[in-house]
């Protein structure tokens, strides 16, 4: 985690802004409200970060030193592992479920606000364990030769499939694939059929089958565990992704900027006008 | 002794090149930026007579006017100490002393004293390109031009075609952070409004403050086809009265652009490159932007604040691989056969002062730090914009 520390202010400041190459005040929020999140998640207490604005997050030098060590200690707990690699896990499912149930409202031209902030602490609980995750592939990745199915492969197994001359093949594809092609809130390349018409062409073939086997005979804890974590973490990835794309419908709906509408400000304007109707 | 800019030109032989070449731009009417030089001998008196003159218009920056400095053969780019965003009297007593002690060579000494521009976007301008004759390169950033001149970072290029006037233009979607003059108290976190958007404290810097730039600014050209071309001709208007082309600083706040310094260029392109066969390589290329033609091949010597600098002072041949450069750099970066940075565009200090050596020199190729580690053999194909990991 890239950290920059002020001596002066006895602070350390976290900017997601200068971290990650995302388009939307919102996506930062996602991995902000995501680290507050963890020590919550994985610790069962209260964050040492203090959010500032939409992506940034503070904490006291002696604060943040002392919640890293317990991170690095917990890390080498066998029991910690296994435990928050399961919990982890049962995070995704409930943002693929409300997803889905937000997707067929939109398919009535219904956008409730209600549903997008329950959809909101999905994600945040979801994202509370991305660093736990990025922390086990730093610990465990280079021993093994180990691979999962990445959500680029999914992408590119769908295109190869993609029957091009049927609309409704072309549809399904952009409602269930398009949002996986960049890391943006904004429209992507895959997300219009002259898109995808343009780039199913470029595709080559793969050999998927490999990507997939998930072989855990004769492996030891770590390798078990590092497999099922990079697992699961390209279905966070998706289902970041995907929750991304559906905040996007609502700003849209809302006529509200895709790029700069931050967490704080859609509660905002949900508590001056008592709803987004 | 005090002498305003205005009439610097008046005594050449006093102000050094630095001023010299401003108060020029001043009596040509251009858009240049006013203060005053102190040269010596000066006391106290001049420092407080300065202060009376200039306290309504802080912050000041303190940069180098020296005798070597900026001629038609040395540019001395990034040699001497440039204190910014000076605030109050016994700032500007302490930041002109700075300056003045970072010269122990030269004979004339000066400094010169003027407003801080509240850059939003600022940078580099070569009336002459350092590769093609025919056009003129212009880099620019947001915030402050002391990134892209030290070469902190990487900018965007925009390059002129000086028989058709076509701007050509590369996207730079990577511009994460720019140096913000800090005019208000602003808390970490807090947001500066510019007409491009909100840029964010992430750390204060010595009166200015390094600020994280938004999506929408990143996603959208520093400066419009129509600020290149006014730029370009400003340039040509200084290239013609000196008669040769030159290296501009500029800057730009909410409203207007500015000048803020030229010097020629001091380097001259060659007419033919030698050709290079390197004595082994293997597959492994990285790619940068050329800043200075040439090719060689030899030891790396990485470069980095945790190592100290006396580690660079044997007498062994070295390419110097560094994330940036830094004024403190520039004696290692003589004596090294060829210059390679992660970041820093083709016009920052590191690609000018490589140019004056007749050097190598790639910036901007990513994963280079990481990618070799000291007394590794590599190739600098300049020529190609290539390293090869030997």
């Amino acid at each position: 985690m890239i950290t920059l520390t002020n001596p002066k202010t006895n602070e350390v400041v976290i900017d997601f802004q200068l971290i990650y190459d995302a388009d939307s005040a919102l996506h930062l929020d996602f991995y902000a409200d995501g680290l507050i999140e963890e020590a919550h998640q994985l610790f069962h207490q209260y964050s040492p970060f203090q959010k500032i604005n939409y992506g940034f997050l503070s904490c006291s030098i002696p604060d943040y030193e002392q919640y890293e060590n317990h991170f690095d200690t917990s890390m080498k707990n066998h029991f910690f592992l296994s435990t928050a690699a399961c919990a982890m896990v049962s995070t995704i499912k409930p943002v693929h479920e409300l997803c889905r149930k937000i997707e067929k409202q939109k398919r009535e031209n219904v956008f409730e606000f209600s549903y997008y902030k329950e959809l909101y602490q999905r994600v945040v609980n979801m994202m509370a364990y991305k660093r736990f995750s990025d922390r086990c592939e730093t610990l465990f990745e280079k021993p093994f030769d180990i691979r999962v199915p990445s959500y680029l492969m999914r992408l590119l197994i769908a295109l190869e499939r993609l029957d091009i001359h049927s609309s409704d093949e072309v549809t399904n594809f952009i409602e269930r694939y398009g949002y996986l092609y960049d890391f943006y809130i904004k429209e992507s390349r895959l997300e219009t059929p002259e898109g995808v018409n343009k780039y199913v062409k470029t595709v080559k073939p793969t050999n998927p089958r490999s990507y997939v086997k998930m072989d855990n005979s004769k492996r030891s804890f770590e390798c078990i565990l590092y497999k099922y974590v990079s697992w699961y973490e390209e279905m966070r990835h998706i289902y970041q992704l995907r929750a991304l794309r559906n905040f996007r419908h609502f700003f849209q709906y809302h006529h509200l900027d895709i790029h700069e509408t931050s967490w704080k400000d859609l509660l905002e304007k949900e508590e001056n006008t008592c709803s987004f109707h | 002794m005090l002498i305003s800019l205005k009439n610097a030109h008046q005594q050449p032989d006093k102000v050094g090149n630095k001023a010299y070449h401003t108060s020029i731009m001043l009596n040509l009417q251009l858009p240049a930026v006013d203060g005053f030089v102190i040269a010596e001998p000066y006391s106290e008196e001049d420092i407080q007579s300065l202060w009376k003159e200039m306290k309504t218009n802080i912050p000041f920056a303190v940069r180098s006017s020296m005798g070597e400095e900026d001629s038609e053969t040395v540019s001395g780019a990034g040699k001497y100490a440039t204190v910014l965003s000076v605030k109050t009297y016994e700032e500007l007593k302490e930041a002109i002393e700075t300056v003045f002690s970072s010269n122990n060579g030269t004979t004339q000494k000066a400094v010169m004293i003027q407003p801080m521009i509240d850059s939003v976007v600022s940078g580099v301008m070569f009336t002459s390109s350092p590769f093609h004759p025919n056009r003129a390169s212009i880099e620019a950033a947001y915030g402050l031009g002391e990134l892209v001149v030290s070469g902190q970072i990487t900018p965007e290029s925009y390059e002129i075609d000086k028989q058709t006037l076509t701007v050509t233009k590369e996207l730079n979607r990577h511009k994460y952070y720019g140096l913000f003059l800090q005019n208000n108290p602003l808390s970490l976190g807090e947001e500066k409004q510019t007409r491009f958007g909100n840029v964010r404290n992430v750390a204060h810097m010595n009166g200015n403050f390094l600020g994280s730039i938004p999506y929408k600014m990143r996603a959208t050209f520093c400066i419009n086809d129509l600020q290149v071309l006014y730029l370009y001709t400003l340039g040509l208007a200084i290239e013609k009265h000196f008669g040769c082309p030159q290296d501009i600083e500029w800057a730009m706040d909410d409203k207007r652009i500015y000048l803020l310094q030229t010097r020629p260029i001091t380097h001259k392109i060659p007419s033919s490159l030698p050709s290079f066969e390197p004595s082994s390589h293997r597959d492994d290329v990285l790619n940068g932007k050329i800043a200075s033609l040439g090719a060689t091949e030899g030891k790396v010597k990485i470069i980095n604040d945790s190592i100290p600098l006396e580690f660079m002072d044997d007498e062994e041949e070295f390419i110097l691989v560094a994330y940036e450069t830094k004024p403190e750099y520039v004696h290692y970066m003589s004596r090294a056969k060829a210059i390679v940075t992660e970041i820093g565009g083709t016009l920052c200090h590191a690609a000018i002062v490589s140019r004056e050596l007749g050097i190598p020199c790639l910036v901007g190729v990513e994963g280079i730090t990481s990618s070799v580690s000291q007394g590794d053999h590599i190739v600098v194909n300049a020529n190609e914009g290539e390293v090869i990991l030997c």
